[in-house]
């Protein structure tokens, strides 16, 4: 019984291999492995740290805040601030408050609370005083400071002012700049008032615009 | 080897009653009544020049007109601001009477319009909104008034409007509350006539009363009564 080729078939593995002279037969770990090893630890190393350095394995932040005239959109609206100014002496409240004129377009087909947009899906920041704006309410270009926007209409496509009161203690000298972030919008019923409308989930952005303040 | 249960046509025939199962719960849920349409207004359906039987009031459109700009009632604080040459008014001079118990109409009054929802304005006499009791359409007396649209005049696409009223007294809650949908009539033809010819300025007669006469705060309270 010719066992020779069993013999060669299954145990070639761990026979020398006379075609590679360099081969060693030893277990543990050859040089050459070792030194391909370090080499490979090395340029990953590399590579992570300047991917680090860069900000890549930092947790996703909202996106960082854009030029005036950015056009930004959520599923609801898009909106594109141009300017901000602060609007002092108001004879109604007493209290100042920051305006932003903003290119508003509405993606919806029925016609949606105005305090949806300015008050659950936008937000704006007042820097540095590190405040933010309360009760924002929306007015009409060409009537402003009387009568607020109701109703955002359906596809409205428009130039309105974004209105936001000073939060007490702050004053106008100290909003140098307004940050106007724009939150996700969702719609979908909440889970004990079950109808449905438009809101915000988490909290999360889909962009931001900053503007430097100029007196009204 | 191949037990009873895996036999082909056990199998077969569990993957069928699944999608069954599955189709079913689709069915189901399709058929299943919306949250905001289990509390929804009820709404009685009529044409304009009619009077229009929503059970807990009628309502009767007497007329619509289309203006550049408009002036009067409540909109006395929109005069003199500049119009928007993008977009036209849409007057509609309704007459509602109350058949059971003091009512107000509820804020907004709705234009149907080519699958878009408008919301519009509503001018006293008609009460609307968070009016007081003197304010409210009391049972048996009809109140003439007028709504009014500011639209894109080349989407008003067979307009139907839109009315809820409510108790008076129960503010905004509309939850199964009559509601009267009204077809304007008006077709494409009629319309773009309409609104080429649409006048320099529509005047809303102001209400018999003087009670929301157009003082400072009238715009305010009326207008900004939704902003908290």
């Amino acid at each position: 019984m010719d066992t020779s080729g069993f013999y060669t078939r299954h145990v070639a593995h761990s026979a020398p291999d006379p075609t590679h002279p360099g081969a060693r037969t030893d277990p543990g770990l050859s040089a050459r492995f070792a030194a391909l090893l370090v080499a490979f630890l090395l340029v990953a190393g590399l590579l992570s740290a300047v991917v680090w350095y860069y900000g890549g394995f930092a947790s996703a932040r909202d996106t960082e805040p854009k030029e005036p005239g950015t056009a930004v959109r959520n599923d609801l609206f898009t909106v594109t601030p141009t300017e901000a100014a602060v609007r002092t002496g108001d004879t109604e409240s007493g209290g100042s408050r920051v305006v932003v004129h903003a290119k508003l377009t509405s993606h919806e087909t029925e016609a949606e609370h105005a305090r949806t947009f300015t008050n659950e899906l936008m937000e704006a920041h007042l820097l540095p005083a590190g405040a933010e704006g309360e009760s924002g309410i929306m007015e009409q270009v060409r009537d402003p400071g009387t009568a607020p926007i109701s109703w955002v209409q359906p596809g409205l496509t428009e130039t309105v002012l974004l209105v936001w009161d000073l939060p007490e203690g702050v004053s106008p000298e100290e909003v140098e700049r307004v940050r106007l972030r724009v939150l996700d919008a969702k719609e979908g019923a909440g889970f004990v008032d079950e109808s449905e409308r438009w809101w915000n989930l988490n909290g999360k952005s889909v962009g931001a615009v900053d503007l430097p303040v100029e007196g009204e | 080897m191949n037990p009873s249960h895996r036999s082909l046509p056990r199998l077969l025939r569990s993957a069928a009653l699944c999608l069954l199962l599955l189709v079913l719960i689709g069915v189901v849920r399709a058929h299943q009544i919306e949250f905001d349409q289990r509390l929804a207004p009820i709404a009685y359906s009529g044409e304009a020049g009619e009077v229009v039987d929503a059970s807990r009031f009628t309502i009767e459109v007497e007329g619509v007109e289309f203006g550049r700009d408009i002036a009067g009632g409540d909109f006395d604080h929109l005069t003199g601001a500049e119009a928007d040459p993008d977009y036209v008014w849409m007057v509609v001079t309704v007459t509602v009477e109350a058949t059971m118990e003091a009512m107000t109409i509820h804020e907004p009054v709705r234009l149907e319009s080519g699958g878009d929802v408008y919301a519009g304005m509503v001018s006293s006499p008609l009460p609307a909104g968070a009016a007081t009791n003197a304010d409210e359409l009391r049972a048996g007396i009809p109140v003439t008034g007028a709504v009014a649209f500011e639209l894109p005049p080349d989407s008003i696409e067979d307009p139907a409007l839109r009315v809820t009223a409510v108790t008076a007294g129960l503010g905004s809650d509309e939850r199964l509350s009559s509601e009267a949908v009204v077809d304007l009539g008006l077709d494409e033809d009629e319309l773009r006539g309409r609104v080429d010819d649409a006048a320099e300025v529509v005047e809303v007669a102001a209400g018999a009363d003087e009670r929301r006469a157009p003082a400072a705060p009238a715009g305010v309270t009326e207008e900004g009564a939704t902003v908290d």
